[in-house]
């Protein structure tokens, strides 16, 4: 087990190589001036070029390349073209906010799913099966940015029950913070809850037709705790790997979110950076959410380990 | 008189003087004290406000920092940390004489040191200052003495009076020991504005808060000059993106004032939020939105097709479309509102399909096909796409929209990659400015009397030789058709009732001094 | 007999129809819509659903109607093709990785994972950053960020039967590469690859919308979905009708995708029989 985590560990190296050389390249394809877009109208060619050599744009992109990657390392992700701060002071600025969000969108969404899931596969092909599946599939369905502005609408204007902008830190202030954030976290909530719903159907499922249950069934044990402490942690082990992959959603549906509750996140900060041709704000960005994202299936990857005994490791 | 009328008469003056005198306490009285939070529709890009050219970063950054000199509320010149200043016979010396006492946020006091500092940090190429070019023609800056500073010139250029007094980029005078010693990467700017920087949360909020030893100057409040009081505690500018989610933030009571209301909003506003007692008002600005048509690439190069273009656009269609009708009619990069501006540039074409078909016939357009570039960017600028596209159509023009992003479209306009091209520009109170872009379109190459008209009109701020030689400018417009300029933009904003003496300045700044909140 | 279990499942065979009704819609576009979808008629902007309208007008007078019915093509079309274009490369590359395995398998997986390691919606924003906004450029941008997940399924398979002694056997007896994965290894991953597939027709749909949202999608004038519901929400506290009908086409069809995807999940995961 040691060994297979050391492995896991090992073919992180490359991936990650291969990670940065594509956001550089990526971000570096975008047509467009970002001097000329910085500077505005009427700027003249000599302090265009003058910031392009500072800004070292000049360089034949390999060397690009090297020097960015060089700095990363040292964690030096480079300065905002627009806002002339370093990116990574923004990042951690926003990392923050996005973390707490999808955290939160995680939790509603597993509060959501698994006993949705769980009785779904109980009351399998019953009309209850039908009507928790549907309603699950129809979270998963409608547009994010059109739900949140619909939920806006409803929750936040025609109840008053939440602000409908703004943010405040939930570690300032727990109660007032939780306030700001849990309409987007709901509303990104619901794409993770409908497919995480449906894994633990049907591992569920799976699961309770294996032997050991009928044993525990037939031990007497009551049915609840049958379903809980045998049927969900086994199958479990699916399902969380559904959540690593799913975070990822989570992490994407954030730039959606974010736009529509004025959250000040990463995915706000990469869509602006974007618009601006903010080169290296757009690559820090893109490379830090990839980053947490690979990290986040690593630790999921790791702790399947628990759940799911059966797998071997070489 | 007759006696009968005089009783009347008497009435009248004496309901009238009640009325004078009841409604007196009702306007005035100031109130000290609170926040207003306001909802803006996108982020200040960065504190220093030498480094963007962001209209937005001006607009917030315009309560910390103080121009040398500044636009009034017509777009003249006014005085505000210059008290006066002075312009030699052959205009190579300008020389300022500044307001004494007034103070930086840290305390310090402003003097001809930090002009000097000013205006040659805007000029060195390590600041991304981006209309370093207006600055150009300075020769060297000499302090003095400590309140007078003189700028000594290469040659005869008055417009950069009106580059220093612009809207954005805000060419704030900074303090020379602060910047010194934050060094390059600015974190809390100083000023001499009635408000001082409180912080920077970005995508979340900027906060200012009143500088208490500021000390406004005299004179009626004016664009940028005239009395500045800080009412307000705290100004707090909230950047919220998504329009819908802006204006339910104000139904809601989370923002006191909202800067940009959506033109297609504007009827709800008036019909249904008045009554949750929220108040819209809106101007009309100089700002205006145009298409420009290249006057070297094929079919477009054609005079006889420019103009059978002009002929077939209703400016009615284009108002609507991209404006939702919130603005003016105007014809000219001379705006309405500008000191320059006279009926002359009035003149335009007026619809005739008729005619237009007969100068595509005579041009001998055989159904080529015409690009308009436009950005999807500005709501406005796909309506003038939408609304041109039309209405070239209906006269048998093919043309087609070419829809890019904004650092494309940008590129094809510095780059002489577009036939017909959309954009809308901002208050230009020096039309000579506003000229330049005659310099992208081929304008200036084909027809050189252009430039020299800018030259000229540069080198002096003579009104009427200047009224001249923009009459002459639109009058080329007229005959060689290089745009079509459409409207100048309504600004829309809305605010809660309890916030009183705020006004939309139409050159487009927000300006929250004189500006307070009834308890 | 795969029909039949699909009629049984009722939730199945309502996606079924559901999608079989767009799929009729996009392409009868032309004939059932009323109006021009791009047609402005900017004098009648915000019309409220009527005889003449029955979706109401846009905020340039378009008629919403049509460009719902047209946007069922451009959404059908980029989601049909991005999926074609992850089915096909995916597939490719999984076979290829998990037949040969060694070293190529090694290359090959960690560029996938290095595909994978960003979230999907973010490394498609970022194409479309590049590429810049056209119906194509969607589709094949869609296209990429699905490719792993074919490929990984795919892979997995392969890898087990290539050590299975079929496998082995017809090998000796002179089969081509190419035949045997064709033969053997895709036959036996049909039943995950059609899943997977009906889900990511669903998720392309949703995905378009999105990238419309965020200004990256087909440029405007092009009445796709994603355009035309992103368009109307600046207006959707003034003028709901412009959001709301784009809206649930939009479910609808995305609802009938993943219903018809979960009902075959059932169906063909023999373990859950």
């Amino acid at each position: 087990m040691l060994n297979y985590s050391i492995r896991r560990l090992l073919y992180f190296i490359p991936t990650l190589f291969i990670v940065a050389f594509m956001v550089f390249f990526l971000v570096r394809l975008i047509p467009g001036d970002p001097i000329q877009v910085m500077l505005g109208d009427g700027a003249n060619p000599e302090t265009i070029a003058a910031v392009r050599e500072k800004m070292g744009l000049d360089r034949p992109l390999p060397i690009q390349f090297g020097i960015w990657l060089g700095s990363v390392v040292k964690g030096d992700f480079g300065t905002s073209i627009q806002t002339n701060r370093p990116v990574l002071q923004s990042i951690r600025e926003r990392f923050p906010v996005t973390i707490t969000l999808t955290t939160l969108a995680l939790l509603f969404s597993l509060l959501l799913s698994i006993p949705t899931g769980m009785l779904a596969a109980v009351y399998r092909n019953t009309g209850k099966d039908y009507f928790f599946m549907l309603l699950t599939i129809l979270g998963v369905s409608a547009p994010v940015f059109w739900l949140g502005l619909l939920s806006l609408l409803v929750f936040s204007v025609k109840l008053g029950w939440f602000p409908s902008i703004g943010f405040v830190p939930i570690w300032e202030d727990f109660w007032t913070g939780l306030t700001y954030l849990i309409l987007p976290a709901v509303t990104l909530a619901l794409h993770m809850a409908a497919v995480v719903a449906r894994m633990t159907r049907s591992s569920m499922l799976e699961v309770l037709r294996l032997e050991y249950i009928t044993h525990a069934r037939a031990k007497g044990l009551g049915e609840g705790k049958v379903l809980i402490k045998h049927a969900l942690k086994n199958a479990f082990g699916p399902t969380l790997t559904t959540i690593g992959i799913q975070y990822g959603q989570l992490l994407g549906g954030a730039v959606i979110t974010e736009s529509v509750f004025s959250l000040p996140g990463l995915g706000r900060y990469v869509m602006v950076s974007i618009h601006a041709r903010d080169y290296p704000a757009v690559q820090g960005c893109i490379l830090f959410m990839a980053l947490i994202y690979v990290v986040i299936n690593l630790v999921v990857d790791l702790m399947y380990t628990y759940f799911d005994p059966r797998i071997e490791y070489n | 008189m007759k006696k009968g009328t005089y009783p009347v008469f008497l009435a009248l003056l004496i309901a009238s003087v009640i009325l004078a005198v009841s409604s007196t306490p009702l306007a005035a009285a100031p109130q000290r004290g609170g926040t207003l939070n306001i909802g803006i529709n996108t982020d200040i890009t960065a504190i220093d406000p030498h480094t963007t050219t962001a209209a937005i970063t001006a607009s917030v950054m315009g309560h910390v920092y103080e121009r040398l000199i500044g636009l009034g509320e017509n777009l003249e010149l006014v005085p505000v940390l210059a008290e006066r200043w002075e312009i030699s016979d052959d205009n190579l010396q300008i020389t300022f004489y500044l307001r004494k006492g007034k103070l930086f946020h840290n305390g310090q006091e402003m003097t001809a040191d930090d002009v000097k500092f000013t205006f040659d940090r805007i000029r060195t190429p390590e600041i991304k200052f981006g209309r370093k070019k207006d600055f150009a023609d300075i020769d060297r800056i000499e302090v003095v003495d400590k309140y007078t500073v003189r700028f000594y010139m290469k040659k005869s250029n008055l417009s950069m009076l009106y580059s220093m007094a612009y809207l954005s980029p805000l060419v704030a005078v900074v303090c020379e020991d602060e910047v010194e010693k934050q060094g390059e990467k600015m974190t809390n700017p100083i000023g001499t504005g009635p408000y001082k920087f409180v912080e920077w949360k970005p995508d979340r909020h900027i906060l200012l808060e009143r500088f208490e030893k500021y000390v406004p100057q005299p004179g009626p409040k004016n664009g940028f000059g005239g009395e500045r009081v800080a009412y307000l505690d705290k100004l707090k500018f909230i950047p919220i993106t998504e329009e819908s989610a802006a204006t339910m933030a104000l139904l809601n009571k989370e923002v006191d004032l909202l800067v940009y209301v959506p033109f297609g909003m504007v009827e709800q506003f008036k019909n249904n939020y008045a009554k949750k007692g929220i108040v819209l008002e809106e101007k009309t600005s100089p700002n205006w939105g145009e298409i420009q048509i290249h006057m070297q690439k094929p079919v477009v190069e054609n005079l006889k097709f420019r103009q059978a273009m002009a002929y077939a656009i209703d400016r009615d269609i284009v108002l609507q479309a991209a404006l939702k009708g919130h603005g003016t009619p105007h014809s000219s990069w001379v705006a309405r509102k500008n000191a320059y501006y006279t009926p002359f540039h009035d003149k335009w074409y007026e619809k005739d399909t008729a005619k237009a078909k007969k100068l595509l016939k005579e041009a001998g357009y055989n159904g080529e096909e015409v690009n308009i570039s436009v950005s999807k960017k500005y709501p406005m600028h796909f309506g003038i796409a939408v609304a041109v596209q039309s209405e070239l159509q209906a006269v048998g023009i093919n043309a087609k929209l070419k829809v890019m992003e904004w650092a494309n479209l940008i590129k094809a306009m510095y780059g002489n990659d577009f036939e017909i091209l959309i954009c809308s520009h901002t208050a230009r109170p020096d039309p000579v400015t506003a000229y330049f872009y005659m310099k992208l379109n081929g304008m200036e190459e084909k027809y050189p009397r252009m430039a020299q008209i800018k030259e000229e009109a540069a080198g002096t701020l003579d009104t009427q030789k200047r009224i001249a030689l923009f009459e002459e400018a639109h009058q080329m417009c007229i005959d060689t058709v290089p745009s079509y300029v459409f409207y100048n933009q309504n600004i829309v904003q809305a605010w809660q009732d309890n916030v009183k003496g705020y006004t939309i300045w139409e050159a487009g700044m927000q300006r929250y001094w004189g500006v307070w909140k009834e308890k | 007999m795969f029909m039949r279990k699909i009629y049984k499942n009722k939730l199945g065979l309502a996606g079924f129809i559901v999608i079989l009704a767009f799929a009729m819609l996009a392409l009868a576009a032309p004939w059932v819509s009323t109006h021009d979808p791009l047609k402005a008629d900017v004098m009648n902007w915000k019309a409220p659903p009527s005889m003449d309208h029955f979706f109401g007008t846009d905020e340039y007078g378009r008629d919403i109607f049509s460009r719902v019915i047209h946007g069922t093509r451009i959404s059908m079309y980029i989601s049909f093709l991005s999926v074609l274009i992850a089915t096909f490369f995916g597939v490719s590359i999984g076979a290829i990785s998990g037949f040969y395995g060694g070293w190529i398998d090694n290359i090959i997986m960690r560029f996938m994972d290095a595909v994978m390691s960003f979230p999907a919606i973010l490394l498609a924003i970022g194409i479309m950053a590049v590429m810049g906004g056209s119906i194509y450029n969607v589709t094949i941008a869609l296209g990429f960020v699905y490719i792993p997940r074919f490929a990984r399924i795919i892979r997995g398979s392969a890898l087990s039967l290539r050590q299975k002694e079929f496998v082995e056997a017809s090998l000796a007896l002179g089969s081509s590469d190419f035949t045997i994965i064709f033969r053997h290894i895709l036959p036996n991953c049909m039943a995950p690859l059609i899943v997977q597939i009906t889900l990511s027709l669903a998720y392309a749909i949703l995905a378009e919308t999105g990238l419309s949202f965020l200004g990256l999608g087909a440029p405007p004038p092009a009445p796709s979905w994603g355009n035309i519901l992103s368009d109307a929400r600046n207006l959707m506290l003034d003028a709901p009708w412009m959001t709301v009908f784009p809206g649930i086409a939009i479910t609808m069809c995305v609802l009938g995708f993943n219903l018809l995807g979960d009902a075959l999940r059932d169906i063909l995961d023999p373990r859950l029989k």
